[in-house]
């Protein structure tokens, strides 16, 4: 008699819910945990700068140009008098929106090129490929400065700038997931009965190519901060006296010497939230996209 | 000789400066037969006097070539007696001071073996800078040059100008040229250079700079250090790095609020050579723009800027101007000798009401082109600020500084900031930017009168004619001083400040004379470096 238990069988573990592995990558692992804490720390700031920025970020003082830190001034004064703190605290909110707004906007525009892409196949794909390659074969910075340098600088025209550096790589990732889901069996069965083609974009390719086009998003948050920054750097993005990170050193490189204090600020601000997005992107990509990230 | 471009210039300079940083300073390999000084300017454009419109050219220039006659080195002749004897040894005016004399020096010789200067070279010299060049209209006034035998040369003008020897002798476009040179070279003559200066050319690289080598058969005192480099580096970081670091001796200085003190900070040693008054900055208002055409809009914008507080900021290379002239200056007021509706106090609260009277209660808002030379943007982002505080929003668009100059000469600006330096002679910025002669033009055509004065709105061309007639410099300084007090009362051009044309120099450099003022350059030839 054969009497085979059940018992005797390997257990079969079910597949880790999404909120256990949020736990797991989020809670476990300290590095994300000091990277959300991080980031909504930034958020904060932003949000609330107003009420936190000690001084007006714009008002001039010539009786105080150049301080070092002191317990008026936390982080010092610029070659105009200005707190360099408050500056710092307002330009957060450049900083992050522009790098949360843009690479969102870029997912949607981008997303939207590569479905029709990778859906319609045939001359739509060519003459989309065509010119998400040429786009893609210039690096993000350039592409953006020489977008920047015809549109000009202002808050809008950097939206568009950043957003516009990261469709072609937005747009090649959501070709190739719709390539491979178009050919499942439900895409097909969906054609056979008769479902319209926007219906069926939404409904079936959309949700199932989200997770990296997600991912990507956060991984990008972090570069579109480091583009808005090396933009008003050069001086084609946030334009002065608007205070952005990037503007901030690039004011104060000039008075290095002087006082090195809106340098070391804003450089170390910048630093930390690029390096707290790219953390928490990983996170995310563990999380949305395990076969990736093993 | 060794010779540097500006990569390893950046490159030596990033690395000096990181060891610098560490409190290292690098043991310094200094030649003392070579003097080298930082441009800011990308890359040289000219090397002949009559063509240089990059006003950084001008320190090659100045070191290659010679005028008749020259102020002492570092200051600006105030009066016509104050000028000594160069190219010429000796002159004379006519008593309608229309027809002037010179005496020739003998034995002067040209670079790279052209020969002696004679008065053959002095009437092409002149000639070809009446016909064409960047200064013809100054120029103008002069009917003809013709040469008096071998050594002298007689010089007659359209109009009276007992001035002639601040207005077109002593002038970059009037250096002497080898006529053989100029002749046998043609277009090249543009990047080559033959003068009768103390330094003579020996490179032009138009990626790196002008190498000069001392000129052994100068009629003159030869000159100490036997080699000048004029290396461009536009970026003013690596400029900075470079000059701390000693791969450079000078360098044009960051004219920005705080730099001089930061500099001094960082190094006890440095000098700093200024020019006073420097640079004259002004603000062009467009009459032709909506709302800046009602005067009582004008007023406010007057009141809200401190000219004081920019000048301030700018310590201590910024002077203050109570009208178009600092008060050292021919017709050159002080705040307090002006009459009290023309001193235009700084008061924040009067401008708002100037503009509610204007039809503004809530303010007005405008967009201005700014240049991002630190001088342009540092003094526009301060004048933004006090506008700002009496309800006058400008938003600036602060950009290239070629394309702010190409902007600004299509008419496309609104308020826009035009900074020159000027000789002690008034009619000069009056004609540059006041008369309609020189409107602008949105072709592009026109002059550096950005704010259309005299077209959109009667202007001082009458008075400016009678200046410039006059034979006494006593009736000119008067008509300049009608001319002052009219500009400030129709405000289409606001004198911001003056601003220090500024060279850092190392400890272990002489320069052999002291900067005072002049023009935005000065000669090395006297000049000594120690190891």
């Amino acid at each position: 008699m054969t009497t085979a238990s059940i018992d005797t069988f390997e257990p079969v573990s079910p597949a880790p819910s999404r909120l256990e592995i949020f736990r797991q990558v989020i809670l476990a692992r300290p590095a994300t945990l000091f990277a959300a804490i991080v980031i909504l720390i930034f958020v904060l700031i932003a949000l609330l700068a107003p009420w936190l920025a000690p001084y007006n970020p714009l008002a001039q003082s010539f009786l105080k140009i150049n301080k070092p830190p002191s317990a008026a001034n936390w982080l010092g004064t610029d070659q105009f008098g200005r707190d360099v703190l408050s500056r710092m605290i307002y330009g957060s909110r450049n900083s992050l929106i522009l790098g949360l707004l843009s690479p969102a906007l870029a997912a949607v525009v981008g997303t939207t090129l590569g479905v029709v892409a990778g859906y319609f196949g045939g001359i739509v794909d060519r003459v989309i490929s065509r010119i998400v390659d040429l786009l893609i074969s210039f690096p993000e910075l350039l592409l953006a400065i020489i977008i920047a340098a015809a549109l000009g600088g202002g808050f809008w025209n950097i939206v568009v700038v950043i957003s516009a550096a990261f469709v072609p790589g937005f747009a090649r990732v959501a070709r190739a997931q719709t390539m491979a889901v178009r050919q499942e069996p439900y895409v097909e069965a969906a054609v056979a009965v008769g479902v319209s083609t926007p219906v069926i974009i939404l409904r079936h390719i959309i949700p199932n190519i989200a997770a990296p086009i997600v991912v990507l998003m956060t991984l990008w948050t972090a570069s579109a901060i480091r583009l808005e920054a090396s933009l008003s750097f050069l001086g084609i993005g946030t334009q002065p006296p608007n205070p952005s990170w990037g503007n901030i050193i690039r004011d104060g490189l000039n008075n290095l010497f002087g006082s090195p204090w809106p340098v070391i600020g804003a450089g170390f601000a910048i630093t930390c939230v690029v390096l707290a997005f790219n953390v928490f992107g990983d996170a995310v990509r563990d999380i949305l996209d395990p076969e990736t990230a093993q | 000789m060794t010779t540097m471009d500006r990569r390893s210039v950046l490159q030596l300079g990033t690395a000096a400066a990181a060891i610098g940083l560490a409190g290292l300073r690098p043991a310094s390999a200094q030649e003392t037969d070579v003097l080298r000084i930082g441009i800011a300017a990308g890359r040289p454009r000219h090397s002949d006097p009559n063509l240089t419109t990059q006003g950084s050219d001008n320190w090659a220039t100045e070191q290659a070539y010679e005028q008749l006659v020259r102020p002492e080195d570092g200051t600006f002749a105030v009066k016509p007696e104050e000028y000594i004897p160069t190219l010429a040894t000796s002159w004379t005016m006519s008593e309608d001071a229309r027809s002037w004399k010179f005496k020739l020096r003998e034995g002067v010789q040209f670079h790279k073996g052209y020969g002696e200067m004679t008065s053959e070279d002095v009437v092409y010299s002149y000639t070809r800078a009446m016909k064409a060049g960047t200064n013809t209209t100054i120029l103008a006034n002069i009917k003809e040059v013709v040469a008096d035998g071998p050594y002298g040369v007689v010089m007659t003008l359209k109009d009276p100008d007992p001035l002639f020897l601040g207005t077109s002798v002593f002038n970059n476009n009037t250096s002497i040229v080898s006529k053989k040179a100029a002749e046998k070279m043609g277009e090249a003559f543009a990047t080559d250079a033959v003068g009768t200066g103390p330094y003579e050319l020996a490179k032009f690289d138009p990626n790196a700079g002008m190498f000069m080598k001392r000129f052994d058969k100068y009629w003159g005192t030869k000159a100490e250090i036997a080699n000048v480099e004029c290396l461009y580096i536009a970026d003013t970081t690596a400029r900075t790095l470079a000059l701390l670091s000693g791969k450079i001796d000078m360098m044009e200085a960051v004219r920005a609020p705080g730099w001089v003190d930061s500099m001094l900070q960082r190094d006890r040693t440095l000098k700093m050579d200024m020019t006073a008054p420097g640079s004259f900055n002004t603000l062009h208002i467009n009459l032709t723009r909506p709302p800046f055409d009602k005067l009582k809009v004008r007023q406010a914008i007057m009141h809200a800027i401190d000219r004081p507080a920019v000048a301030q900021a700018l310590a201590p290379m910024g002077g203050v101007m109570a009208g178009l002239q600092p008060a050292n200056f021919p017709a050159g007021f002080k705040t307090e000798d002006l009459p009290k509706e023309l001193q235009y106090p700084y008061d924040p609260e009067k401008a708002k009401k100037l503009l509610a009277e204007a039809g503004f209660p809530n303010g007005i808002s405008f967009v201005a082109l700014c240049s991002k030379r630190e001088d342009y943007a540092s003094t526009m982002l301060i004048v933004q600020e006090q506008l700002r505080l009496a309800n006058i929003n400008m938003d600036l668009k602060i950009g290239d500084h070629t394309a702010y100059h190409a902007d600004n000469r299509s008419d496309k600006n609104t308020l826009a900031m035009h900074s020159s330096s000027y000789p002690p002679i008034p009619t000069q910025l009056y004609f540059q930017q006041l008369a309609s002669a020189s409107e602008v033009k949105s072709d592009g055509n026109g002059g550096g009168n950005y704010s259309h004065y005299g077209v959109a709105m009667p202007g001082i061309d009458d008075l400016l004619d009678k200046a410039l007639k006059a034979t006494s410099f006593q009736d000119y300084e008067k008509t300049c001083r009608e001319i002052e007090l009219q500009v400030l009362r129709d405000l289409p051009l606001i004198g911001l400040s003056t601003l220090s044309f500024t060279v850092a120099r190392r400890g272990n450099v002489d320069l052999g004379y002291p900067v005072k003022s002049g023009y935005a350059r000065w000669r090395f030839h006297r000049a000594t470096k120690t190891a």
